[in-house]
């Protein structure tokens, strides 16, 4: 591909190389976007039952 | 100036007018009273317009294209026969390139020249190839000059009541066929936007009538070629794939903790509580799988993973149902004895997961599996998609423009039944 | 008229040396009257060469095929609705080219005069024109000539007075031009041509375009 035509894509390079990094990121760190499973994070404060002990209780 | 005292009459006022063009000129619009007449003595009909207009290029103002000075020698102003549309043409001139034509239409313009080259060979009466591209007719039409001021080196008047006009496209060119019994004469065009033609007379681009609407010759400007976008599109896909394979092979998919539990071992306790498991490397996804023999039943659990180090904890649920039956003589099945729940970015660190299940009348047990490192696939197709905007939305938006560009011509590709 | 053959001119008495090994035609360089050989019953009446925008004179100089060529004479037809100039050319060697040229069009023709042994109403506009066995052109235009004025010396021109048509046709780089006067038509084949091709050199650079 001639250097003019590379130089006519470069914002959809520029936009390519950020999705594509991203898509990088995610699997390095295993992120996955739109996860159906609905995650809470808490802090114990170093209790090892955890919050949810206590509505089963 | 040249200063030459060449001038040319005027068969109605007698007005000694200078003329730019000298002996070349062949016809003139009187600057004194207007009127059109030729200078040769076989056409003596003087003609009046109905109306007047000011040329938005002056007559005598120079403009230089590729390097040549061109001197805007006259103006015409045509209306098509048909549909009675108006263009505004300038003749311009250079003594070693000859004449070309500025012709400007909605705020359009081309630039046109006479061409030694016609007679190319036609595919169809409607299309051809030419150096690499393929002009398709645009519109066939004929033309009436309804004002003109200047000079003129051909009776412009007379040659456009005479003539049918043809002209082909592939932007930003222009094949244009002039015939009548005496003449065939092909020019060449090409779209120039209106910032290049007031750079050209260096004069401000406001004085120039504004665009509307697609011109017919208006370039899709993108800067790239259609096929560099699909083959950069498919090069994408490629590294995407190959970044997922790569992703995919290298995902450990350990399993770090693997037990089935009964409702019988629950005993008074309301939650299972796993033995710590290590979670090794740095942050990585964390699949937790629970599979259950259900039977037209259904398993809900809610999860506490805690990392015994820090004291984060990640709640989530899972329940998994499975229906089956049969109707009207088929079998339907419903749901899955197993589901996932997918935690992403865990990092290392020892960790052990509290499980409160609610059991139903049927199903009393459950496996688990705490799998470390596992690949998604969705980000790789949410990906694909995310690429695929880019050209998609360009051909779309192609596709509207092209479909505009054709809405005034009669051979539209796009013309609907 | 042959080469090195010298003419003085009726009117003025200015002297004249033909230099083309062939030429038909001299307009004396002075005072503009026609000179030709004999008392020949076709000599064209006495017209000045009217002003125009030709960067060409006699004198410019250009090359053809590689070959340098000097420029001595001119016929300039003005047509209804165009003009052509035919621009006589010594190739150095006493041989006439000639370079037809008209708005930034060039064309050169170094093949003689030929008789259209064809039907002459044929030659129109978008017809198939065929001029040899292996050349076929089309038909660019039919224009009748209005005015015809000479000066310098030419190579063999058909001296027709003005009233005569003039057509040209083309194709693929090849180009013909046929006068046809009562019936009787006569042309020349040549090459089209760009201006980058020629080179040309001793042209009058007019200041308004610069």
């Amino acid at each position: 591909m001639e250097m003019n035509e590379l130089k006519g894509l470069r914002y959809y390079i520029a936009y390519a190389a950020v999705v594509i990094g991203f898509f990088v990121y995610s699997g390095v760190v295993g992120w996955k976007w739109f996860n159906p499973t609905t995650v809470e994070h808490q802090r114990t404060g170093g209790h090892h039952v955890g919050r949810s002990y206590i509505y089963h209780k | 100036m040249s200063g030459s005292n060449y001038t040319i009459t005027c068969k109605k006022c007698k007005a000694e007018n200078p003329s730019r063009g000298k002996a070349m000129t062949i016809a003139m619009a009187c600057p004194t009273c207007g009127t059109y007449f030729c200078v040769g003595q076989w056409n003596k009909d003087l003609i009046n317009f109905n109306f007047s207009a000011e040329p938005a290029l002056p007559i005598g103002s120079k403009g230089k294209f590729e390097g040549f000075v061109y001197e805007v020698i006259g103006f015409a102003i045509k209306q098509e026969t048909k549909y009675h549309y108006r263009w505004r043409e300038y003749l311009i001139f250079n003594p070693m390139r000859g004449y070309a034509f500025l012709s400007e239409y909605n705020g359009h313009w081309n630039f046109i020249w006479p061409v030694e080259e016609g007679h190319r060979r036609h595919k169809s009466d409607t299309d051809f190839f030419h150096e690499g591209h393929h002009y398709r007719l645009y519109q066939k039409y004929r033309a009436q000059v309804v004002y003109a001021r200047g000079e003129f080196f051909f009776d412009i008047v007379g040659i456009s009541d005479s003539t049918v006009n043809e002209e082909f496209i592939a932007p930003p060119f222009l094949y244009a066929v002039e015939r009548d019994n005496d003449s065939l004469l092909w020019c060449k065009g090409e779209y120039i936007t209106r910032n290049e033609v007031a750079n050209a007379f260096a004069i401000s681009v406001n004085k120039l009538p504004h665009k509307s609407g697609m011109g017919y010759t208006q370039p899709f400007n993108a800067g790239f070629k259609d096929e560099s976008l699909i083959k950069f599109s498919i090069f994408l896909v490629f590294i995407l794939l190959a970044l997922q394979i790569f992703f995919v092979k290298s995902s450990t998919e350990k399993v770090v903790y693997e037990k089935s539990f009964y409702q019988t071992d629950l005993g008074d306790q309301k939650f299972f509580v796993t033995p710590t498991f290590t979670l090794e490397g740095a942050s990585e996804s964390l699949e937790i799988k629970i599979r259950a023999p259900l039977s037209n039943d259904w398993l809900f659990a809610e999860f506490s993973l805690i990392n015994e180090d820090t004291g984060n904890e990640y709640i989530f649920t899972k329940d998994i149902e499975y229906y089956f039956g049969r109707e009207g003589g088929e079998s339907w099945t419903e749901g899955s004895n197993s589901g996932e729940a997918f935690l992403s970015e865990i990092p290392a660190g020892k960790y052990h997961i509290n499980i409160y299940p609610e059991f139903s009348v049927s199903n009393h047990e459950f496996h688990l599996s705490v799998v470390r490192d596992v690949a998604s696939m969705s980000n790789f197709f949410i990906t694909i998609v995310g690429l695929a905007i880019f050209p998609i939305a360009y051909f779309i938006r192609k596709h509207i423009l092209e479909q505009r560009r054709w809405s005034d011509s009669d051979y539209s590709p796009y013309a609907t039944e | 008229m042959k080469k090195h053959s010298t003419y003085n001119c009726p009117a003025c008495n200015t002297l004249h040396t033909i230099t083309l090994e062939l030429a038909s035609l001299l307009i004396c360089k002075n005072c503009g009257e026609i000179i030709q050989d004999g008392n020949s019953s076709d000599k064209p009446p006495r017209t000045r060469i009217p002003e125009d925008w030709s960067f060409l004179r006699i004198g410019s100089t250009g090359e053809f095929n590689k070959q340098p060529f000097k420029i001595i004479g001119r016929v300039r037809i003005q047509l209804r609705n165009d003009y052509k100039n035919f621009w006589s050319a010594d190739n150095g060697r006493g041989e006439c080219l000639w370079l037809m040229e008209s708005f930034g069009s060039f064309a050169v023709f170094t093949s003689p005069w030929r008789e259209y042994d064809k039907d002459a109403s044929k030659l129109r506009a978008g017809n198939a024109i065929p001029v040899s066995s292996d050349v076929k052109l089309i038909g660019d235009y039919v224009e009748k000539s209005e005015g015809v004025s000479y000066e310098g010396e030419l190579g063999p021109w058909k001296l027709f007075r003005p009233g005569f048509f003039l057509i040209q046709a083309s194709a693929n780089g090849n180009t013909a031009v046929f006068l046809v006067n009562k019936g009787n038509a006569e042309y020349l084949i040549g090459t089209i041509l760009s201006l980058e091709d020629f080179k040309f050199q001793n042209i009058i650079t007019w200041n308004e375009w610069k």
